[in-house]
Protein backbone atom coordinates (compact mmCIF):
# COMPACT_ATOMS: atom_id res chain seq x y z
CA UNK A 1 0.00 0.00 0.00
CA UNK A 2 3.17 2.82 0.93
CA UNK A 3 4.03 1.99 -2.88
CA UNK A 4 0.99 4.74 -4.03
CA UNK A 5 0.73 6.26 -0.85
CA UNK A 6 -1.32 9.19 -1.08
CA UNK A 7 -1.81 12.53 -0.01
CA UNK A 8 -5.25 11.82 1.58
CA UNK A 9 -7.78 8.81 2.17
CA UNK A 10 -9.48 8.90 -1.32
CA UNK A 11 -13.33 8.04 -0.66
CA UNK A 12 -13.97 10.20 1.97
CA UNK A 13 -14.35 13.70 0.14
CA UNK A 14 -17.91 13.15 -1.21
CA UNK A 15 -20.72 15.69 -1.32
CA UNK A 16 -20.16 18.55 1.30
CA UNK A 17 -16.66 18.38 1.72
CA UNK A 18 -14.39 21.00 1.31
CA UNK A 19 -13.04 21.08 -2.14
CA UNK A 20 -9.50 21.20 -1.34
CA UNK A 21 -9.46 17.94 -0.01
CA UNK A 22 -9.65 15.97 -3.69
CA UNK A 23 -7.41 18.67 -5.10
CA UNK A 24 -4.09 18.10 -3.56
CA UNK A 25 -4.02 14.60 -4.99
CA UNK A 26 -2.09 14.72 -7.72
CA UNK A 27 -2.50 12.96 -10.92
CA UNK A 28 1.06 10.61 -10.84
CA UNK A 29 -0.40 8.28 -7.92
CA UNK A 30 -3.47 7.75 -9.32
CA UNK A 31 -1.37 6.46 -12.80
CA UNK A 32 0.57 4.46 -10.49
CA UNK A 33 -2.89 2.95 -8.80
CA UNK A 34 -4.00 2.09 -12.77
CA UNK A 35 -0.91 0.37 -13.41
CA UNK A 36 -1.16 -2.05 -10.38
CA UNK A 37 -4.98 -2.22 -11.49
CA UNK A 38 -3.25 -3.54 -14.70
CA UNK A 39 -1.76 -6.17 -13.10
CA UNK A 40 -5.14 -7.06 -11.14
CA UNK A 41 -4.73 -5.37 -8.25
CA UNK A 42 -7.89 -5.78 -6.50
CA UNK A 43 -6.61 -3.07 -3.38
CA UNK A 44 -5.69 -0.76 -6.06
CA UNK A 45 -8.93 -1.18 -7.69
CA UNK A 46 -11.14 -0.32 -4.73
CA UNK A 47 -8.66 2.80 -4.09
CA UNK A 48 -9.36 3.67 -7.64
CA UNK A 49 -13.43 3.32 -7.38
CA UNK A 50 -13.46 4.56 -3.93
CA UNK A 51 -12.11 8.21 -5.69
CA UNK A 52 -13.65 8.14 -9.00
CA UNK A 53 -16.78 6.34 -8.67
CA UNK A 54 -18.15 9.44 -7.32
CA UNK A 55 -16.50 11.30 -10.04
CA UNK A 56 -18.49 9.01 -12.85
CA UNK A 57 -21.79 9.62 -11.01
CA UNK A 58 -21.39 13.04 -11.36
CA UNK A 59 -20.18 13.91 -14.94
CA UNK A 60 -23.40 11.15 -15.65
CA UNK A 61 -25.84 13.55 -13.80
CA UNK A 62 -24.23 16.71 -15.19
CA UNK A 63 -26.44 15.75 -18.32
CA UNK A 64 -29.66 14.67 -17.26
CA UNK A 65 -32.36 13.31 -20.00
CA UNK A 66 -35.61 13.71 -19.59
CA UNK A 67 -37.26 10.19 -18.47
CA UNK A 68 -34.32 8.57 -17.90
CA UNK A 69 -34.05 6.18 -15.09
CA UNK A 70 -33.09 7.20 -11.65
CA UNK A 71 -30.45 4.04 -11.58
CA UNK A 72 -28.55 5.24 -14.84
CA UNK A 73 -25.97 7.30 -13.17
CA UNK A 74 -25.13 3.81 -10.88
CA UNK A 75 -25.20 1.83 -13.93
CA UNK A 76 -22.83 3.95 -15.68
CA UNK A 77 -20.52 3.41 -12.52
CA UNK A 78 -20.78 -0.10 -13.06
CA UNK A 79 -19.45 -0.32 -16.77
CA UNK A 80 -17.08 2.30 -16.12
CA UNK A 81 -15.17 0.77 -13.70
CA UNK A 82 -15.94 -2.45 -15.51
CA UNK A 83 -13.91 -1.62 -18.20
CA UNK A 84 -11.30 0.26 -15.72
CA UNK A 85 -10.38 -3.60 -14.82
CA UNK A 86 -10.62 -4.80 -18.07
CA UNK A 87 -8.38 -2.01 -20.07
CA UNK A 88 -6.10 -0.90 -17.57
CA UNK A 89 -2.94 -2.47 -19.38
CA UNK A 90 -3.81 -0.26 -22.47
CA UNK A 91 -3.30 2.31 -20.14
CA UNK A 92 0.46 4.54 -20.65
CA UNK A 93 1.05 6.87 -18.06
CA UNK A 94 3.66 8.22 -20.62
CA UNK A 95 1.07 9.55 -22.47
CA UNK A 96 -2.17 10.59 -20.68
CA UNK A 97 -3.01 10.59 -17.38
CA UNK A 98 -5.26 8.99 -15.04
CA UNK A 99 -8.30 11.57 -15.47
CA UNK A 100 -8.31 11.78 -18.97
CA UNK A 101 -7.82 8.42 -19.62
CA UNK A 102 -10.99 8.07 -17.19
CA UNK A 103 -12.90 10.76 -19.10
CA UNK A 104 -12.66 8.93 -22.53
CA UNK A 105 -14.23 5.52 -21.00
CA UNK A 106 -16.93 7.51 -19.31
CA UNK A 107 -17.38 9.93 -21.92
CA UNK A 108 -18.18 6.44 -24.27
CA UNK A 109 -20.18 4.13 -21.45
CA UNK A 110 -22.40 7.47 -21.52
CA UNK A 111 -22.80 7.73 -25.03
CA UNK A 112 -23.36 3.96 -25.37
CA UNK A 113 -25.72 4.00 -22.62
CA UNK A 114 -28.11 6.97 -23.67
CA UNK A 115 -28.18 5.09 -27.23
CA UNK A 116 -28.83 2.11 -25.58
CA UNK A 117 -31.98 3.94 -24.39
CA UNK A 118 -33.05 4.27 -28.28
CA UNK A 119 -33.76 0.12 -28.25
CA UNK A 120 -36.07 -0.26 -31.98
CA UNK A 121 -32.76 0.70 -33.74
CA UNK A 122 -29.86 -1.33 -34.29
CA UNK A 123 -26.51 0.13 -33.42
CA UNK A 124 -23.80 -1.58 -36.14
CA UNK A 125 -21.40 0.29 -34.25
CA UNK A 126 -20.36 0.87 -30.54
CA UNK A 127 -19.32 4.27 -28.89
CA UNK A 128 -15.08 2.56 -28.75
CA UNK A 129 -15.69 2.10 -32.55
CA UNK A 130 -15.98 5.94 -32.78
CA UNK A 131 -14.13 7.25 -30.24
CA UNK A 132 -10.71 6.11 -29.51
CA UNK A 133 -9.79 5.41 -25.81
CA UNK A 134 -6.28 3.42 -26.16
CA UNK A 135 -3.46 5.41 -26.87
CA UNK A 136 -1.53 5.23 -29.87
CA UNK A 137 2.01 3.52 -30.41
CA UNK A 138 3.31 6.40 -31.58
CA UNK A 139 5.71 9.13 -29.99
CA UNK A 140 4.68 11.90 -27.60
CA UNK A 141 5.67 14.91 -30.14
CA UNK A 142 3.50 17.76 -29.28
CA UNK A 143 2.29 16.59 -25.07
CA UNK A 144 4.36 16.07 -22.66
CA UNK A 145 1.69 14.69 -20.61
CA UNK A 146 3.69 15.32 -17.22
CA UNK A 147 4.31 18.90 -17.85
CA UNK A 148 1.41 19.72 -19.94
CA UNK A 149 -1.48 17.94 -17.11
CA UNK A 150 0.67 21.02 -14.78
CA UNK A 151 0.28 23.71 -17.11
CA UNK A 152 -3.37 22.38 -18.20
CA UNK A 153 -4.50 22.67 -14.50
CA UNK A 154 -2.85 25.89 -13.93
CA UNK A 155 -4.40 27.91 -16.50
CA UNK A 156 -7.75 26.32 -16.16
CA UNK A 157 -7.58 28.90 -12.91
CA UNK A 158 -6.86 31.50 -15.16
CA UNK A 159 -9.67 31.12 -17.83
CA UNK A 160 -12.52 33.91 -18.18
CA UNK A 161 -16.14 32.84 -15.96
CA UNK A 162 -17.53 32.66 -19.95
CA UNK A 163 -15.15 30.84 -21.36
CA UNK A 164 -15.32 27.89 -18.29
CA UNK A 165 -18.75 27.87 -18.46
CA UNK A 166 -19.23 27.14 -22.31
CA UNK A 167 -16.19 24.35 -22.37
CA UNK A 168 -18.19 23.34 -19.11
CA UNK A 169 -21.22 23.03 -20.48
CA UNK A 170 -19.37 21.08 -23.59
CA UNK A 171 -17.12 18.50 -22.05
CA UNK A 172 -18.67 18.02 -18.90
CA UNK A 173 -22.34 17.84 -19.92
CA UNK A 174 -22.08 16.59 -23.67
CA UNK A 175 -23.58 19.54 -25.35
CA UNK A 176 -23.36 20.98 -28.65
CA UNK A 177 -22.18 24.12 -29.06
CA UNK A 178 -25.97 24.65 -30.32
CA UNK A 179 -27.45 23.46 -27.34
CA UNK A 180 -25.29 25.23 -25.55
CA UNK A 181 -25.96 28.90 -27.09
CA UNK A 182 -30.02 27.39 -26.90
CA UNK A 183 -29.40 26.61 -23.10
CA UNK A 184 -27.25 29.80 -22.49
CA UNK A 185 -29.34 32.54 -24.66
CA UNK A 186 -26.17 33.17 -26.44
CA UNK A 187 -25.82 33.81 -30.61
CA UNK A 188 -24.02 30.56 -31.71
CA UNK A 189 -20.83 32.64 -33.01
CA UNK A 190 -20.24 33.61 -29.31
CA UNK A 191 -20.21 30.02 -28.09
CA UNK A 192 -17.67 28.83 -30.61
CA UNK A 193 -15.42 31.45 -30.43
CA UNK A 194 -15.45 31.62 -26.82
CA UNK A 195 -14.79 27.88 -27.08
CA UNK A 196 -11.77 28.55 -29.11
CA UNK A 197 -10.47 31.35 -26.79
CA UNK A 198 -10.62 28.97 -24.21
CA UNK A 199 -8.83 26.15 -25.52
CA UNK A 200 -6.42 28.98 -26.74
CA UNK A 201 -6.26 29.92 -23.36
CA UNK A 202 -5.70 26.59 -21.82
CA UNK A 203 -3.01 26.19 -24.62
CA UNK A 204 -4.20 23.18 -25.63
CA UNK A 205 -4.34 24.38 -29.77
CA UNK A 206 -1.41 22.76 -31.75
CA UNK A 207 -0.64 24.89 -34.92
CA UNK A 208 -4.43 26.09 -35.64
CA UNK A 209 -5.74 29.85 -36.07
CA UNK A 210 -7.82 31.01 -32.85
CA UNK A 211 -9.66 32.93 -35.48
CA UNK A 212 -10.62 30.54 -37.53
CA UNK A 213 -13.90 31.07 -39.22
CA UNK A 214 -16.45 28.48 -37.33
CA UNK A 215 -18.19 26.46 -38.66
CA UNK B 1 -0.10 15.12 -46.92
CA UNK B 2 -4.06 16.08 -45.02
CA UNK B 3 -4.90 19.77 -46.44
CA UNK B 4 -8.32 19.92 -45.21
CA UNK B 5 -9.61 19.24 -41.44
CA UNK B 6 -12.50 19.61 -39.13
CA UNK B 7 -12.70 22.79 -37.75
CA UNK B 8 -11.42 23.34 -34.12
CA UNK B 9 -15.36 23.41 -32.96
CA UNK B 10 -16.06 20.46 -34.41
CA UNK B 11 -13.01 18.58 -33.18
CA UNK B 12 -14.00 19.64 -29.55
CA UNK B 13 -17.69 18.96 -29.70
CA UNK B 14 -15.92 15.05 -30.79
CA UNK B 15 -13.93 15.18 -28.42
CA UNK B 16 -16.55 15.86 -25.74
CA UNK B 17 -18.56 13.14 -27.37
CA UNK B 18 -21.50 16.06 -27.42
CA UNK B 19 -21.57 15.07 -31.81
CA UNK B 20 -23.88 12.43 -33.20
CA UNK B 21 -23.08 8.91 -34.58
CA UNK B 22 -22.83 10.34 -38.19
CA UNK B 23 -20.64 13.02 -37.83
CA UNK B 24 -18.71 11.43 -35.32
CA UNK B 25 -18.23 8.75 -38.04
CA UNK B 26 -17.07 11.13 -40.64
CA UNK B 27 -14.93 12.62 -38.18
CA UNK B 28 -13.15 9.27 -36.68
CA UNK B 29 -12.34 8.25 -40.66
CA UNK B 30 -10.75 11.49 -40.82
CA UNK B 31 -8.73 10.59 -37.69
CA UNK B 32 -7.89 7.47 -39.17
CA UNK B 33 -5.67 9.28 -41.84
CA UNK B 34 -5.14 12.37 -40.01
CA UNK B 35 -2.08 12.53 -36.96
CA UNK B 36 -2.03 16.05 -36.83
CA UNK B 37 -5.80 15.64 -35.29
CA UNK B 38 -5.46 13.06 -33.31
CA UNK B 39 -3.12 14.92 -31.37
CA UNK B 40 -5.53 17.69 -31.61
CA UNK B 41 -8.13 15.45 -29.99
CA UNK B 42 -5.98 13.99 -27.18
CA UNK B 43 -5.04 17.39 -25.98
CA UNK B 44 -9.00 18.51 -25.98
CA UNK B 45 -9.42 15.14 -23.80
CA UNK B 46 -7.27 16.45 -21.39
CA UNK B 47 -9.70 19.15 -20.71
CA UNK B 48 -12.29 16.83 -20.16
CA UNK B 49 -9.90 14.84 -17.71
CA UNK B 50 -9.76 18.40 -15.83
CA UNK B 51 -13.41 18.85 -16.05
CA UNK B 52 -13.72 15.29 -14.99
CA UNK B 53 -11.35 15.77 -11.65
CA UNK B 54 -13.70 18.61 -10.73
CA UNK B 55 -17.35 17.48 -11.16
CA UNK B 56 -19.66 16.32 -8.23
CA UNK B 57 -18.59 14.03 -6.22
CA UNK B 58 -22.08 12.03 -5.73
CA UNK B 59 -22.21 9.70 -3.13
CA UNK B 60 -22.20 5.74 -4.28
CA UNK B 61 -22.52 2.67 -2.42
CA UNK B 62 -20.71 0.04 -1.06
CA UNK B 63 -22.83 -2.68 -2.72
CA UNK B 64 -21.49 -1.09 -5.74
CA UNK B 65 -17.83 -2.34 -5.41
CA UNK B 66 -19.39 -5.54 -4.30
CA UNK B 67 -21.53 -6.49 -7.14
CA UNK B 68 -18.18 -4.65 -9.24
CA UNK B 69 -15.80 -7.55 -7.44
CA UNK B 70 -18.85 -10.04 -8.27
CA UNK B 71 -18.48 -9.39 -11.75
CA UNK B 72 -15.03 -9.52 -11.89
CA UNK B 73 -15.02 -12.97 -10.53
CA UNK B 74 -17.33 -14.12 -13.25
CA UNK B 75 -14.99 -12.42 -16.38
CA UNK B 76 -12.17 -13.97 -14.98
CA UNK B 77 -13.89 -17.76 -14.47
CA UNK B 78 -14.91 -16.83 -18.20
CA UNK B 79 -11.60 -16.20 -19.52
CA UNK B 80 -10.10 -18.87 -17.78
CA UNK B 81 -12.72 -21.47 -19.63
CA UNK B 82 -12.35 -19.41 -22.81
CA UNK B 83 -8.33 -19.77 -22.69
CA UNK B 84 -8.06 -23.35 -21.92
CA UNK B 85 -11.40 -24.16 -24.78
CA UNK B 86 -8.81 -21.91 -27.19
CA UNK B 87 -5.92 -23.97 -26.66
CA UNK B 88 -7.93 -27.25 -27.03
CA UNK B 89 -9.64 -26.18 -30.33
CA UNK B 90 -6.35 -24.05 -31.43
CA UNK B 91 -8.48 -22.11 -34.09
CA UNK B 92 -7.31 -18.86 -34.58
CA UNK B 93 -10.01 -16.36 -33.60
CA UNK B 94 -12.08 -14.64 -36.59
CA UNK B 95 -12.34 -11.08 -35.67
CA UNK B 96 -14.74 -8.18 -37.75
CA UNK B 97 -11.31 -6.73 -38.79
CA UNK B 98 -9.35 -9.82 -40.28
CA UNK B 99 -12.97 -11.11 -42.01
CA UNK B 100 -13.41 -7.84 -43.95
CA UNK B 101 -9.59 -7.72 -45.45
CA UNK B 102 -10.41 -11.65 -46.79
CA UNK B 103 -13.34 -10.53 -48.13
CA UNK B 104 -11.70 -7.33 -49.66
CA UNK B 105 -9.64 -9.24 -51.21
CA UNK B 106 -11.81 -11.89 -52.43
CA UNK B 107 -13.85 -9.55 -54.47
CA UNK B 108 -11.34 -7.51 -56.29
CA UNK B 109 -12.56 -3.94 -55.69
CA UNK B 110 -9.02 -2.46 -55.25
CA UNK B 111 -11.00 1.13 -54.15
CA UNK B 112 -12.61 -1.05 -50.84
CA UNK B 113 -9.83 -2.82 -50.11
CA UNK B 114 -8.23 -0.45 -47.37
CA UNK B 115 -10.91 1.26 -45.65
CA UNK B 116 -10.63 2.57 -42.33
CA UNK B 117 -11.79 0.09 -40.11
CA UNK B 118 -14.91 1.52 -38.52
CA UNK B 119 -16.21 2.20 -42.77
CA UNK B 120 -14.92 -1.63 -42.81
CA UNK B 121 -17.03 -3.04 -40.09
CA UNK B 122 -20.01 -0.49 -41.15
CA UNK B 123 -19.69 -1.77 -44.78
CA UNK B 124 -18.95 -5.72 -44.48
CA UNK B 125 -19.02 -7.65 -47.39
CA UNK B 126 -18.22 -4.72 -50.15
CA UNK B 127 -19.96 -7.10 -52.92
CA UNK B 128 -23.00 -7.01 -50.98
CA UNK B 129 -23.13 -3.02 -50.96
CA UNK B 130 -26.37 -1.75 -53.19
CA UNK B 131 -24.52 0.80 -55.41
CA UNK B 132 -27.62 3.36 -56.99
CA UNK B 133 -26.26 5.26 -60.13
CA UNK B 134 -27.52 8.76 -59.95
CA UNK B 135 -24.96 10.12 -62.99
CA UNK B 136 -23.21 8.44 -65.59
CA UNK B 137 -20.24 9.32 -62.98
CA UNK B 138 -21.75 8.94 -60.00
CA UNK B 139 -23.30 6.30 -57.82
CA UNK B 140 -23.98 5.91 -54.32
CA UNK B 141 -24.26 2.82 -51.69
CA UNK B 142 -25.92 4.00 -48.21
CA UNK B 143 -24.79 2.75 -45.08
CA UNK B 144 -26.60 2.22 -41.89
CA UNK B 145 -25.43 3.62 -38.84
CA UNK B 146 -27.88 3.30 -36.58
CA UNK B 147 -29.42 6.98 -36.17
CA UNK B 148 -31.95 8.46 -37.85
CA UNK B 149 -30.98 12.22 -38.14
CA UNK B 150 -28.56 12.06 -41.03
CA UNK B 151 -27.89 9.95 -44.69
CA UNK B 152 -24.87 7.93 -44.86
CA UNK B 153 -23.34 6.85 -47.75
CA UNK B 154 -20.61 5.61 -50.13
CA UNK B 155 -19.79 7.75 -53.13
CA UNK B 156 -17.93 6.86 -55.67
CA UNK B 157 -17.24 9.21 -58.29
CA UNK B 158 -15.95 7.70 -61.90
CA UNK B 159 -12.36 8.30 -63.05
CA UNK B 160 -12.13 11.52 -64.84
CA UNK B 161 -16.23 11.99 -63.84
CA UNK B 162 -17.94 15.13 -62.90
CA UNK B 163 -20.88 15.26 -60.48
CA UNK B 164 -23.35 18.16 -61.55
CA UNK B 165 -22.92 21.34 -59.33
CA UNK B 166 -25.08 21.61 -56.44
CA UNK B 167 -25.39 23.41 -53.31
CA UNK B 168 -26.19 22.31 -50.00
CA UNK B 169 -29.67 21.81 -47.94
CA UNK B 170 -27.67 21.67 -44.43
CA UNK B 171 -24.75 19.88 -42.92
CA UNK B 172 -22.41 18.25 -45.29
CA UNK B 173 -19.60 16.13 -44.48
CA UNK B 174 -17.17 14.21 -46.71
CA UNK B 175 -14.21 12.19 -46.61
CA UNK B 176 -11.73 10.79 -48.96
CA UNK B 177 -11.47 6.83 -48.77
CA UNK B 178 -9.51 6.58 -52.46
CA UNK B 179 -8.49 8.64 -54.49
CA UNK B 180 -9.12 12.01 -55.60
CA UNK B 181 -11.21 14.74 -56.60
CA UNK B 182 -11.42 18.59 -56.77
CA UNK B 183 -13.60 21.81 -56.88
CA UNK B 184 -13.51 25.03 -57.41
CA UNK B 185 -11.62 25.19 -53.56
CA UNK B 186 -9.23 23.17 -54.10
CA UNK B 187 -7.56 19.11 -54.12
CA UNK B 188 -9.00 16.65 -51.87
CA UNK B 189 -7.17 13.70 -51.39
CA UNK B 190 -6.73 10.60 -49.21
CA UNK B 191 -8.13 11.65 -45.56
CA UNK B 192 -9.27 15.23 -46.51
CA UNK B 193 -12.36 16.69 -44.71
CA UNK B 194 -14.66 18.74 -46.03
CA UNK B 195 -18.07 20.17 -44.52
CA UNK B 196 -20.01 22.12 -46.75
CA UNK B 197 -22.96 24.36 -45.61
CA UNK B 198 -25.92 25.96 -47.22
CA UNK B 199 -24.95 28.42 -49.79
CA UNK B 200 -21.48 26.57 -50.48
CA UNK B 201 -22.02 25.13 -53.59
CA UNK B 202 -19.64 23.24 -55.87
CA UNK B 203 -19.01 20.76 -58.33
CA UNK B 204 -16.78 18.35 -57.60
CA UNK B 205 -14.57 16.40 -60.48
CA UNK B 206 -12.60 12.79 -59.86
CA UNK B 207 -8.97 13.30 -61.21
CA UNK B 208 -8.57 11.45 -64.46
CA UNK B 209 -6.68 8.47 -63.26
CA UNK B 210 -8.88 6.96 -60.85
CA UNK B 211 -12.24 6.32 -59.47
CA UNK B 212 -12.54 8.54 -56.24
CA UNK B 213 -14.41 6.68 -53.36
CA UNK B 214 -15.80 9.23 -50.79
CA UNK B 215 -17.63 8.78 -47.36
CA UNK B 216 -20.52 11.48 -47.39
CA UNK B 217 -22.84 12.35 -44.14
CA UNK B 218 -25.15 15.02 -44.79
CA UNK B 219 -28.37 16.35 -42.37
CA UNK B 220 -30.32 17.38 -45.60
CA UNK B 221 -30.61 16.54 -49.40
CA UNK B 222 -28.19 18.36 -51.80
CA UNK B 223 -29.86 20.50 -53.96
CA UNK B 224 -28.83 20.64 -57.78
CA UNK B 225 -28.71 24.22 -59.53
CA UNK B 226 -28.61 23.77 -62.96
CA UNK B 227 -30.98 23.91 -65.06
CA UNK B 228 -31.27 20.00 -65.76
CA UNK B 229 -30.40 19.42 -62.16
CA UNK B 230 -33.36 21.59 -61.10
CA UNK B 231 -35.79 19.09 -62.46
CA UNK B 232 -34.43 16.49 -60.43
CA UNK B 233 -34.20 18.24 -57.25
CA UNK B 234 -37.88 17.42 -56.10
CA UNK B 235 -36.97 13.36 -56.21
CA UNK B 236 -33.68 13.52 -53.88
CA UNK B 237 -35.13 12.84 -50.65
CA UNK B 238 -32.98 12.59 -47.40
CA UNK B 239 -32.50 8.74 -46.46
CA UNK B 240 -31.40 8.57 -42.89
CA UNK B 241 -30.23 5.34 -41.37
Amino acid sequence: MAEYALATSPGQATRGNKPMQTNVLRDDDWSRVLVSIAQKDRIAFQRFFEHFAPLVKGYCLSKPVPGQPPTLADELVQEVMIKVWLKAQSFDPHKASASTWLFTLARNCRIDLLRRNNKHISQPLESDDLWATEDEQTPVTHLQQSRDSGVLKASMKTLPPEQKEILKKVFMEGKTHSEAAEELKLPLGTVKSRTRLGLKKLKVLIGRNVNEVGQ
Amino acid sequence: MIHHHPSTNLLAEYSAGATGIAESLAIATHLHYCSECRQQVKAMQQVGGNFFDSAERLGVSDEALTSLFEKIDLIESQQRHEHCHSLASALPQNSASTNAIITNKRHHQPALASLPPVIAKLVGNPSKLRWKMLSPSLKVAHLKTGQTRCEVSLIKIRAGGKVMEHDHGGNEFTVVLNGAFSDANGVYKEGDFLHKVPGESHSPNATANANCVCLTVSDAPIKFTGFIGKLLNPFLTLQPG
